[in-house]
């Protein structure tokens, strides 16, 4: 199953071509709260495609208290356009009731893995099913980390039972970033605790990388994804995100479908 | 000990001088890189918080971010970030309280853009056919405005300015009382200049006073009754009407 993640730029050629894809990846947060145009789409185009929610303000890491307002709206709107399944991304975004919308990493040591997965669990009980979780692109490290991020993601699979949502261009970036080998990250993840793929492209400032979305994926993160194919299986849906400096709906339908050829 | 860290990570993130509190402060909570130390890359967060915030208010205020232009606007963003961070999951909520940080012709700009994304947003209500209004009792009925609509009083001619930013053109404000009907309909938002007794009346039926009432308070013509019910059935203003 190959999909794209919806945005607004592409709404009309949706709509009028209704092009072959397997499933549509729609960001939560645009259609919470909107009762116009973006949601009258989505409902449009979720009587055509297979949904999937992504979000990027559960804020699932946070010291401060889950915001069940917040779980609820994103609970009708999962039965609304019949999502396949949710998820977000395994941050935080803000502290104190003051949100930075940025998806921020994590301490990765004994006190956070248990924070952590009592608020995936309590998360996922009051939405009736299994959260995904993304690892995020991170830029920095913490001292008191006592872990891989990737030991805490398993760890937390085997807490908690969640899903991964595995973002190969994140992995690919963040391994940049922090100077270890991908493939390690990638070897890590037990089969079957897959939900899901993303790719994306990223902008390399020489001394650091940045997850902005932008762009074609690049050649080394395509063949990171089919070491992961090769060794998590392609049954876990694969998705292509593009963000900024949108083209139009044609060349990103023909970024994404790359997938299919290392698949095949 | 999380909660600690998070606090401190946010307090250089959104803070201005978050440079300094970095310098001081990144080795105690952040490893280096091989490429960069432990300050640098926890400024890395700053240097895109302000540009986020920047870039959703320029979304929501595109002709606000014209007329200050880029540095400016910038600034702005940065002085209101600073009193007003955002407190909601979403960032379409964080410019809520832009127009009431802003003076004169900027919070009059401010209100017809933040009117237009509240109207773009509102849940869809269902019009109703106001030729069904019972003639011999429409003095006691009450009309019910759908969700997609809001009422400016404006001092000076920023609808007008809007239009001229919309089509390329020079905005050239000047200090005139007028007012505004904004308004969705078939997922459009309209901007559509009204006169001061229009603007009242449907004010005075908004907080659920009765046709008869509106019409003793704002004493409309026959003819102007007669206009503005024919033009507001058309725009599908109510989504119901009752005693």
């Amino acid at each position: 199953m190959i999909g794209i993640g919806l945005r607004t730029v592409h709404f009309t050629e949706i709509l009028r071509d209704e092009p072959k894809i397997d499933f549509f990846e729609a960001i939560s947060e645009n259609f919470m709260d909107s009762g116009g145009r973006p949601s009258f789409i989505l409902d449009k185009i979720a009587e055509r495609y297979p949904i999937v929610l992504h979000g990027v303000s559960m804020n699932i890491g946070s010291a401060d208290a889950l915001d069940f307002d917040y779980l609820r709206k994103l609970k009708a709107l999962a039965k609304r356009v019949n999502a396949r399944w949710l998820s977000d991304h395994l941050c935080w975004t803000g502290v104190g009731g003051r949100n930075t919308h940025d998806l921020l990493p994590l301490p990765y040591n004994d006190e956070t893995l248990n924070h952590v997965a009592n608020r995936v669990l309590a998360v996922s009980d009051f939405l009736g099913a299994p959260l995904v979780l993304e690892n995020a692109s991170s830029y920095a490290e913490f001292t008191t980390s006592t872990m891989t991020e990737w030991d805490f993601l398993v760890r937390l699979v085997e807490l908690t039972g969640c899903k991964l949502l595995l973002d190969v261009n994140n992995v690919y970036v963040s391994a940049y970033n922090h100077g270890y080998d991908p493939k390690t990250y990638i070897d890590a993840i037990p089969r079957g605790s897959v939900a899901q793929y993303h790719l994306a492209g990223h902008t390399n400032h020489g001394t650091h990388i940045v997850d902005t979305h932008i762009g074609p994926v690049i050649d080394e993160v395509w063949s990171l994804y089919a070491y992961t194919i090769d060794r998590l299986g392609d049954e876990p849906w694969t998705l292509l995100e593009w963000d900024a400096e949108i083209p139009d709906f044609a060349t990103v339908h023909a970024e994404a479908m790359k997938a299919s050829a290392v698949h095949a | 000990m999380l909660e600690r860290v998070q606090n401190w990570m946010y307090g250089v993130i959104a803070n201005p001088r978050g440079i300094a509190v970095a310098s001081r402060e990144a080795d105690d909570h952040i490893l280096p890189s091989r490429t960069l130390s432990a300050a640098e890359r926890v400024l890395i967060y700053n240097g895109m918080y302000l540009s986020r915030f920047a870039e959703a208010l320029a979304a929501d205020y595109p002709a606000l971010a014209h007329f200050h232009g880029e540095d400016d606007f910038n600034a702005l963003v940065a002085r209101y970030v600073a009193k007003h961070p955002s407190t909601s999951y979403t960032l379409n909520r964080l410019g809520d309280s832009l127009p009431e940080f802003l003076t004169g012709f900027e919070r009059d700009l401010a209100r017809v853009e933040l009117a237009m994304t509240l109207v773009f947003d509102e849940e869809e209500t269902p019009s109703a056919d106001l030729t069904q209004l019972p003639a011999d009792r429409a003095e006691s009925m009450r009309l019910h405005p759908i969700k997609a609509m809001r009422l400016l009083a404006l001092n000076y001619n920023s609808n007008e300015c809007f239009q001229a930013f919309r089509d390329g053109e020079q905005m050239r404000p000047k200090r005139h009382k007028n007012y505004l009907l904004v308004h969705r309909k078939d997922f459009s938002v309209y901007r559509t200049p009204i006169t001061r007794k229009a603007h009242d009346f449907l004010r005075e039926l908004a907080s659920a006073k009765t046709i008869g009432e509106a019409i003793l308070d704002v004493r409309p013509s026959q003819h102007e009754l007669f206009e503005w019910f024919r033009d507001w059935s058309a725009a599908g203003l109510f989504r119901s009407f009752g005693e």
